[in-house]
């Protein structure tokens, strides 16, 4: 056995011992999947579904390491096979997709536009003569709906902002997030954006 | 400092799906810039997400910001709500950049940053390392500490004070007793109809409940944890109680409810019979004492730790 896969080894060990759900466990997870990455052991492949072959592989190693059983093999092969194995499953999708789409030669509907984002919110704001009424404490100028209409792109930087209203970046943000953000969150929410 | 950021990298391939939803947010927006922004944003948050899905901990991208398409035209932020803990903002940095820009938006409630390097021709996303706080829109990619440290935040996040309960300040999922249940417990009610209404003062009774999710093994069986609290002086009483969650009137047989002492040693332990509507639990402790609550069916087992 060579000196990465006795590492390995030893690592899976010790997070077997670790609890469930515990930061041990995730911590010397984080610790395998590092050190093979490393290694350049895992094979690769131009096939445009790599990455997510791939990602299932690590997520596999995640929830599987504890029945891998190292009299069997390496655990960089036990994880290839695994990889080529999530590999041919998207192939086959994709020819599968491909046949239905010849045979059948349906018309794919385009993706529903989504509505303009930007007027609408910039149509709320400027109606909404409540959001003038939230301002920083002692500066009825700098209120909610002047600093949301400054923010929305192409957005003024916070920087110039300070320089301004002669208030500090900090301020200014902070005041930002915790006021202005919750009530743009509520808009979203009656939009039914989310 | 080269060396040093090489040996924490941790990398994660930008899968497809990842890719397909940068690209339906940033369609949305409505300058370049904006668009870029977002994408990359997208993309930092999505290989997080991916990251801590790798490790068990769970999070819900709707109730992000990031996730909410008007946040995303009204502030630049990449946060990822992780349950029961907060948000994770996830800030992408450009190939080549030794320092990640952190916009003023982002400096308060977050849990943490995670700087994420971003090489889209190698579909790459390099999680670099992880800060509790940031007071400077520079961040310099030297001051990060190894991913492991977030392993730590996330994990100590999840630790329940019990002292805050007297405040009224419930994290991490504990909640009320009737809006774990809703009304459909009536019984559940009955039997804890003694314990009082859930005020803080001295001497008052707390309680709440908790969902316990054992995850797939079971079927998605789901437990409650009850914990009720009462202070005197120095002591105060704990008294758990498991329940099932779901319709189901009886705890599956040989669910364990285990209490650790801070040294992880069992210190009381009680078993369900076949025919058991729950099991319980009592204890005094002192304040500042740390124990752990486990619960153990089968293969699957739950950890809750406390502090009084």
């Amino acid at each position: 056995m060579d000196e990465l896969e006795g590492q390995l080894h030893q690592l899976i060990k010790e997070a077997c011992k670790a609890m469930p759900g515990s930061s041990d466990r995730q911590k010397k997870l984080t610790k395998i999947i590092r050190l093979i990455q490393k290694s350049g052991k895992i094979w690769r492949s131009s096939s445009p579904y790599y990455e997510d072959a791939l990602q299932q592989t690590w997520l596999h190693l995640c929830r599987n390491f504890h029945v891998f059983d190292p009299e069997r093999g390496n655990v960089t092969t036990w994880l290839n096979v695994h990889l080529q194995w999530r590999l041919k499953d998207y192939w086959s999708i994709e020819q599968q997709q491909k046949a239905w789409m010849h045979g059948e030669m349906i018309d794919v509907p385009a993706a529903v536009e989504p509505p303009p984002m930007l007027p609408t919110v910039k149509q709320w704001v400027e109606a909404n003569d409540e959001l003038r009424v939230i301002h920083i404490h002692g500066h009825p100028e700098v209120n909610c709906q002047v600093l949301i209409l400054r923010r929305l792109p192409p957005e003024t930087n916070w920087k110039t902002l300070a320089t301004e209203f002669n208030i500090s970046v900090s301020t200014l943000s902070s005041f930002y997030q915790r006021k202005c953000l919750p009530l743009l969150r509520k808009f979203g929410e009656s939009q039914g954006y989310l | 400092m080269l060396n040093n950021t090489v040996a924490h990298a941790f990398l994660l391939p930008i899968t497809q799906a990842c890719l397909n939803t940068a690209k339906y947010f940033s369609q949305q927006q409505p300058t370049a810039a904006k668009a870029e922004q977002v994408r990359l944003n997208t993309l930092a948050v999505c290989s997080v997400n991916n990251y801590l899905q790798m490790l068990g901990i769970p999070t819900d991208l709707k109730a992000s910001d990031s996730w909410n398409p008007v946040l995303q035209l009204c502030a630049d932020t990449a946060d990822l709500e992780v349950t029961g803990c907060g948000r994770l903002e996830c800030r992408p940095l450009k190939m080549h950049l030794s320092t990640c820009y952190v916009p003023p938006e982002v400096w308060e409630d977050r849990i943490g940053y995670v700087v994420v390097r971003v090489d889209e021709s190698r579909r790459e996303a390099n999680l670099l390392g992880f800060v509790t706080h940031v007071d400077d829109e520079e961040l310099a990619i030297s001051q990060l500490q190894p991913l492991e440290n977030l392993c730590d935040r996330l994990s100590n996040h999840n630790q329940v004070y019990l002292s805050e309960w007297l405040d009224n300040i419930f994290t991490n999922g504990w909640q009320t007793v009737e809006a774990l249940f809703g009304n459909t417990q009536t019984n559940l009610a009955y039997r804890f109809r003694s314990s009082g209404m859930n005020r803080g003062a001295n001497g008052d009774k707390i309680k709440r409940a908790k969902l316990i999710d054992l995850g797939i093994q079971l079927g998605n069986y789901s437990l409650a944890l009850i914990v009720e609290i009462q202070s005197k002086a120095d002591i105060t009483n704990i008294h758990l109680q498991l329940h099932p969650a779901s319709e189901l009137t009886y705890l599956p047989p040989d669910v364990q409810l285990i209490v650790l002492d801070e040294s992880g040693e069992t210190f009381l332990s009680a078993t369900s019979l076949s025919a058991d509507n729950y099991i319980q639990l009592h204890f005094n402790g002192e304040a500042k004492e740390q124990f752990s609550v486990r619960i153990i069916l089968g293969e699957a087992i739950i950890t809750e730790t406390f502090v009084i």
